[in-house]
């Protein structure tokens, strides 16, 4: 696979890659130049690095953020009682 | 709704109050990883009794919730290491058959992306979209969705991650690029879409 040759497909895997590891120079390289050709491609890559950054952009926020589901009633009175019990290590 | 004994922000020393308040943060925390119920409440009460045991370590430099959440971080790669150290190893192909269906012979896009209408920024705040998001990691093949959850929410090397799956580095690749490429179209239909068309 040399760079002019690029096709959707391997860019796509290509593009994910970038996002796990450094990429050789050849292969970003045929990233850009198969990007700068293909609407398709460079919107693809935009929307996995949106994905990315929404993740990142709302853990790191999750200080603020209010519990979507609470910890059960049944769970929190066995979690209690446990705690209650000193220094168990049987934790299952 | 739950009563808070504490005011918010101030750090509880007392164990007998932990449960109340920091029980359901760290649920949430859990749940967004581990998609099941009893293992996410697992997970807390070994924080909790781990936290318990460990309780003259915490030394204050961080918040006691930080703390606690970085007790349940190893908790929960603790599980994850355990849990693939257990099952077989199964074909990551097998689920994944659909993905070469996204292009053509010549590997051209056969099934296009959609441009997503909405402004990503104005998204990111949304509530309702990040869950959307989380159910689609959610309904992934197991391995494939703590592949992605331990990349991208964990931060997670894909160096960690091969040892903690007990993959390979090229199967970690793969599997990420997997995983995004169906979380990406499940966000398309479940998403973009809808909020298209209404």
């Amino acid at each position: 696979m040399n760079l002019w040759i690029f096709n959707c497909k391997d860019v796509s895997y290509k593009v994910s890659q970038s996002m796990d590891r450094s990429l050789p120079l050849l292969d970003r390289m045929g990233i850009r130049f198969h990007i700068m050709m293909c609407d398709i491609c460079a919107r693809y890559r935009k929307q996995l690095l949106f994905l990315r950054n929404a993740l990142r952009f709302n853990e790191n926020r999750e200080d603020e953020a209010e519990p979507v589901v609470p910890l059960p009633d049944d769970a929190r009175a066995r979690m209690k009682k446990r705690l209650a019990g000193g220094d168990d290590s049987s934790a299952a | 709704m739950k009563k808070d004994p504490m005011a918010p922000g101030k750090a509880v020393s007392d164990p007998s109050l932990w449960v109340d308040r920091y029980g359901d943060y760290l649920y949430g925390f859990a749940l967004r990883r581990i998609p099941d119920p009893t293992t996410a409440q697992d997970l807390v009460q070994e924080t909790f009794l781990a936290a318990l045991k460990s309780k003259a370590n915490f030394k204050g430099h961080s918040s006691r919730k930080t703390w606690m959440i970085g007790i349940l971080k190893h908790k929960l790669i603790d599980h994850l290491r355990k849990k693939y150290r257990e099952t077989t190893w199964e074909d990551p192909d097998a689920a994944l058959k659909n993905e070469d269906q996204l292009f053509d012979a010549n590997g051209k896009w056969d099934v296009k992306p959609a441009k997503w209408a909405a402004n990503p920024q104005d998204l990111y705040e949304q509530k309702a979209f990040m869950e959307a998001v989380l159910l689609c990691i959610h309904a992934l093949p197991r391995r494939l969705g703590d592949a992605f959850t331990l990349r991208e929410l964990e931060g997670s090397t894909t160096d960690q991650i091969c040892k903690i799956l007990g993959i390979s580095a090229t199967n970690c690749y793969v599997m990420l690029h997997r995983a995004r490429s169906m979380i990406r179209r499940c966000l398309e239909k479940s998403w973009f879409n809808d909020k298209e068309s209404s």
